[in-house]
């Protein structure tokens, strides 16, 4: 019966996969998902539902703890960090086994510097068998700039991997606890290999984990059950369930009726709903994002500082936060996060005035009625629910002191290119941050980004700029949350963009369930999570 | 009769050929670059995007592309989807059940109900149920199925929870071997108590939401046609014979009343695969509607077009199976043709 | 019965056979109200369709709790009243699919007639081309067009369109084919009429009933497919208000606002409906075969 079922999903690729019968009686968590991961090998994967789906089977060498950003051991025990940081040498955990019985593989051998090295240099070395293997997309390898921080990646003896870099760079650590280096098998690769279907490998994953992949059908669920002989915190209940649900009102129907237990991205508009029932609860955590509305300063007359006032003062912010974000997001009045440090609360926010913005705009020199663009999000982002019935109402307020403005999109990739070429006059967009750093949203507005890049207001202002690239080479915490403050107001005086919301991420689950933390980077976990 | 299938499959020919080159233009005229329209906030540097691009051989000249394509084609080869890097056929494959299933039990539904309900408002002319009949038929034709679907899980599932919202199975309960992709079937085959009965209560609504255009219009021309063969001499001399109704109208009106309403259900095919793209995506049903919908949003080149591919070639296959079974119960049909 | 003097004229068999039939006469009148509405919107409806009562959003009808006796019908997830939305509504709605119709109506009378008349070559050619966009089911053809052009109302007239020929077409070639080996056609061939004149004047004015037939229903049809191109995001921009898009864009509320969904799908319903026993009873009254029935 097993092997049957092997050798046809051997022959599907990726059909469904059975190993053992599942004892109907186990403990069951369904987690209503919302679509079909890209790939199960995270490094190839550029999207969170894609990440959710593959976290279950991986482990990294550093670790998030569950529920926060702080970075902690992971398959690496510890590390040594020497010649002035440019050298970190990983002791790496015994005794670590790989999930037995996956696709017909049997690890030989425990955990070792081999499988590192499998996983970097999968990513890194364009001569490594697997580098084409499956498209060979390794999206967040690049943009998080590895192949520029590292030099090599060497093993001493079976259990210490050392890594040499270009440059200091203490934020890597953080870079390894992410998703995209995860460490595979590499004795499962070489199986594949021999048997001559290394596709299998982005298909049907073997890691260590705290659980291990059972079965996977596409735009329909996927399946893991218990590692129960996993290192770190182990799963709570037998089996784990990803039901594929895309629609945000089929998720909170099947939450209601107990067909799952956990419902990722519930609707800003049912949230009341979803607080009042009983059998359900409800977590929120603010988001690491921003959205805003970008001014194009090169393009008259945004070119005039007094204008882009002028624009934030026009718009209702208030009714944007409440009918757009439906309580999912708290109004922006800078580039980063609150949660972020460094950020300056004292910069006063622009408050809404359409008589004084008609003043200031006349005062400027313009007349009205005023034909302008705006460029409206062609897609729904973690920072922006609705561009469209946003940018709606930001016409009805512009409207009312003489702009009018016609409302533009394109398909989103498009859309992202035409901005950062400048095509626009006025525009929404956003950011989600990576890994925690300040730098990491701040560098948006500088001159670096302005040319062609992902700085769409084209604002390149020195003051600001000094600042920006003096702080990223200061390791001092409080010299560079100085710095940033001081960017914080001139960005509020200058007005290169209109600053939105910083969303705010719920989830929702039934009250049997216990033991979930809410990831600040959007991640969900569920080890250590229990149905009672 | 088989000469005939030749003859009709040789002329669909250079319509697939031609369809092939359509598809492949066309989505390649679809603005937005499968590689960019991926990438998140961060964007792709151009370097990348150019070896990328290279790799996919997008930067072939439209022409080589397109007799790559034909020659892998020709080899049973439909390429790889660009977002999974899983080839078209096995996606496809995988998919595809689902969708059968949905279309197979929505036009079961059709019938079995459309046909009797067309016969007796047909039979029993001007009654209320005729009328009754008649009025439910123009507004199931004229259903937007998106709305309707919406509008069912509302009240059936959420206001009187007597099916469930979406999915195919209760997934907290159930778990077991799929080796047909039908879902029925393979709950069926595995001894799991309870699994065929929470399958068939998942297949329900969705079930009844794209049946419902199918149904009107099968309703409706049963109905006509039913009234036209009633009429005629034959049946007459049936009467006259002193057959019981039920005999007339089974045995001689019927069966000749059916052979247009197989050709509509033959047309209905087509539609029933554009209705299931909206039933598909409202019930979250992991089927081929919605895979194709969401290759245009990712640009998937390579499943758009093995996708159109094959689904209009199912769909010319089902219209020459509903003419040969057309000429089966009309045999008067197969010379003309 | 009363107009028994009138029966003679073929308009006047025309309106007795459909006058009788009372779904088509009730449809008929649904469909002047809609037309006016879609006429007068501007001195109909309270409201203009884009005006956003700030603070009166998500508003329920006036008989449902909570109602607001200035928005009948509640307004929407931006305060603009539902009933000024939904009138105005009707004229794109009405607008799509008499576009379409005329669209599909031209080029598929004139493709028919050119396939019907030249045979050989071109007539082979265009119903493959036809079968082509039959083979694709029409919904992925409609969003694949869409895609191709951007999304918004004149696309979404040209796709529907497309999609529609076909039937047009084929309908078109089957008649003029039928007509030609007619007596009267032979007749006036040697009475020296050119092909032009053959085609327009003496052969399509003899196909035009079912065409006729076929154009009213398509107009429904291009309106339930428009819908779902807004439906799926791909018809009409804002801030127009189109019922598909309208639909869409409220889905978000169908759970905590059910009536913002609820409206827009049964105005569809309700134009699509008149439209549809409109069009049987001009079926049934233009088909001396089935007048009878």
């Amino acid at each position: 019966m097993i092997n049957k079922t092997l050798k046809h999903a051997a022959g599907l690729g990726l059909a469904v996969l059975m190993l053992g019968a599942t004892a109907v009686s186990a403990k069951t968590l369904v987690y209503c998902s919302e679509g079909s991961p890209e790939s199960f090998t995270p490094a190839m994967n550029g999207t969170g539902t894609s990440f959710d789906a593959n976290r279950p089977v991986f482990d990294k060498l550093t670790a998030f703890e569950r529920g926060g950003t702080n970075v902690g051991p992971g398959l690496a025990t510890s590390w040594d960090v020497t010649d002035g940081g440019k050298t970190l040498t990983f002791h790496l955990r015994k005794g670590v086994k790989f999930h037995s019985g996956v696709n017909g593989f049997k690890p030989t051998r425990d955990f070792n510097a081999d499988d590192v090295l499998f996983s970097f240099n999968r990513q890194w070395k364009d001569t490594h068998p697997y580098f084409k293997v499956s498209g060979g997309k390794y999206d967040y390898f690049n943009d998080m700039d590895m192949p520029a921080l590292l030099d090599t990646i060497e093993k001493t003896d079976d259990y210490t991997v050392v890594m040499k870099l270009k440059e200091p760079n203490m934020p890597i650590l953080a870079n390894l606890a992410m998703d995209f280096a995860s460490i595979h098998s590499a004795e499962y690769a070489d199986m594949l290999l021999k048997a001559g279907k290394p596709e299998q490998f982005d298909q049907i994953p073997v890691g260590t984990g705290p659980f291990s992949f059972v079965a996977y059908q596409k735009d329909a669920m996927i399946r893991f059950k218990k590692n129960p002989d996993y290192f770190g915190e182990k799963a709570l209940v037998d089996d784990l369930v990803f039901a594929i649900t895309p629609d945000p009102t089929a998720r909170l129907s099947k939450l209601k009726a107990g067909e799952c237990h956990f419902a990722i991205a519930p609707r800003p508009a049912d949230l009341e709903e979803i607080k009042k029932d009983k059998a359900l609860s409800l977590i929120s955590q603010s988001g690491l994002n921003v959205s805003y509305w970008a001014f194009n300063t090169e393009k008259p007359p945004f070119d005039k500082k007094e204008v882009r006032q002028a624009f934030n003062m026009a718009i209702d912010h208030d009714a944007l936060i409440k009918e757009v974000f439906l309580g999912s997001g708290s109004s922006a009045k800078n580039l980063i996060p609150p949660t972020l440090w460094s950020y300056n609360d004292k910069v006063p926010a622009y408050s809404f005035d359409p008589e004084k913005a008609k003043a200031m705009l006349k005062a400027a020199g313009v007349t009205t009625p005023l034909e302008i663009d705006l460029w409206y999000l062609p897609v729904q982002r973690p920072y922006n629910p609705n561009g469209k019935r946003m940018a709606e109402m930001m016409q009805a307020d512009l409207a009312k002191i003489g702009v009018n403005a016609k409302l533009v999109t394109y398909e989103w990739g498009e859309y992202r290119k035409r901005m950062q070429k400048g095509e626009h006059m006025t525009g929404q967009l956003g950011w989600t941050g990576d890994n925690g750093d300040p730098d990491n949203f701040f560098f948006l507005r500088g001159c670096a980004a302005a040319k062609g890049g992902l700085n769409v207001t084209k604002w390149c202002n020195k003051e600001y700029d000094d600042r920006l690239n003096k702080a990223k080479s200061l390791s001092d915490i409080k010299e560079r949350t100085k710095l940033y403050e001081e960017m914080q107001v001139i960005e509020q005086q200058e007005a290169p963009d209109m600053k939105i919301a910083h969303s705010i991420v719920f989830e929702a689950m039934r009250a049997e369930v216990t033991g979930y933390k809410q990831s600040p980077f959007g991640s969900h976990e569920f080890q250590g999570v229990d149905v009672k | 009769m088989i000469k005939f299938i030749l003859r009709r499959l040789f002329l669909t020919l250079p319509t697939f050929v031609a369809l092939m080159f359509v598809t492949f233009i066309a989505i390649r005229l679809v603005p937005g670059d499968p590689v960019e329209v991926r990438t998140g906030e961060h964007g792709i540097s151009p370097e990348r995007l150019a070896y990328f691009r290279h790799e996919l051989g997008l930067d072939q000249p439209v022409w080589k592309q397109f007799l790559d394509y034909v020659w892998k084609l020709l080899h049973g080869d439909f390429g790889v989807s660009l977002s999974s890097n899983v080839k078209v056929l096995t996606e496809f494959l995988t998919l595809f059940p689902a969708t059968l299933e949905l279309a197979f039990a929505g036009m079961l539904f059709a019938v079995v109900l459309g046909v009797p309900a067309g016969v007796i408002a047909a039979v029993k002319r001007g009654s209320w149920f005729d009328h009754t009949l008649m009025g439910a038929a123009v507004a199931g034709f004229s259903m937007p199925i998106f709305w309707w679907g919406l509008l069912l899980i509302m009240l059936v599932s959420e206001g009187w929870g007597l099916t469930p919202v979406s999915g195919r199975i209760d997934m907290i309960k159930y778990y077991f071997d799929a080796p047909t992709g039908f879902m029925l079937i393979d709950s069926l085959l595995s001894d799991q108590k309870g699994a065929f009965s929470s399958t068939l209560h998942h297949l329900v609504l969705p079930m009844i939401v794209l049946g419902t255009v199918p149904l009107a219009v099968i309703a409706r021309m049963t109905r006509s046609s039913m009234l036209e063969v009633l009429s005629e001499d034959y049946v007459r001399t049936a009467r006259a014979k002193g057959l019981s109704e039920f005999r007339v109208i089974t045995l001689h009106a019927l069966r000749n009343a059916l052979i247009p309403v197989v050709t509509v259900i033959g047309l209905q095919v087509g539609g029933l695969l554009a209705g299931a793209v909206l039933t598909e995506t409202i019930f979250s049903w992991p089927g081929v509607g919605k895979w194709l919908i969401d290759s245009i949003g990712r640009r998937d080149y390579p499943i758009l077009q093995g996708g159109i591919l094959l689904i209009s070639f199912l769909v010319i296959l089902i219209n020459l199976f509903i003419d040969v079974l057309y000429g089966a119960i009309n045999p008067r049909i197969r010379h003309g043709a | 019965m009363a107009r028994k003097e009138s029966a003679s004229s073929p308009w006047g068999d025309f309106w007795s056979a459909f006058s009788q039939n009372r779904g088509a006469v009730g449809g008929l009148i649904i469909l002047l109200i809609i037309i006016t509405l879609a006429l007068f919107a501007e001195w109909i409806a309270p409201y203009s369709a884009t005006e956003q009562f700030r603070g009166m959003t998500k508003l329920p009808p006036i008989w449902a709790e909570g109602g607001n006796p200035h928005y009948l019908l509640g307004t929407d997830a931006l305060g603009r009243d539902m009933l000024s939305r939904l009138i105005f509504g009707a004229r794109i709605s009405l607008f799509i699919g008499l576009s379409v119709m005329i669209v599909s109506v031209i080029v598929g009378i004139v493709l028919g007639l050119i396939a019907a008349f030249l045979g050989g070559v071109v007539d082979s050619v265009l119903m493959r081309i036809m079968d082509l966009i039959m083979s694709i089911p029409s919904l992925v053809l409609a969003i694949l067009v869409v895609s191709i052009l951007g999304p918004s109302l004149t696309n979404t007239i040209v796709a529907v369109s497309v999609v529609y020929l076909p039937n047009y077409v084929r309908l078109v070639r089957g008649s003029a084919l039928a007509e030609m080996g007619k007596d009267y056609i032979i007749a006036s061939k040697v009475a020296g009429a050119g092909p032009i004149r053959l085609m327009f004047v003496t052969i399509l004015p003899n196909c035009l009933a079912p065409l006729i037939v076929q154009a009213a229903l398509g107009v429904s049809n291009a309106i339930l497919e428009a819908a779902a191109l807004g439906f799926l995001g791909l018809g009409a921009q804002p801030p127009t208000p189109e019922w598909g898009a309208m639909l869409a864009d409220a889905r978000e509320f169908i759970r905590s606002n059910p009536w913002i969904v609820t409206l827009p799908g049964l105005a569809i319903l309700i134009s699509v409906v008149s439209i549809n026993l409109f069009g049987d009873g001009l079926r049934d009254a233009l088909d001396p075969k089935l007048r009878r029935s």
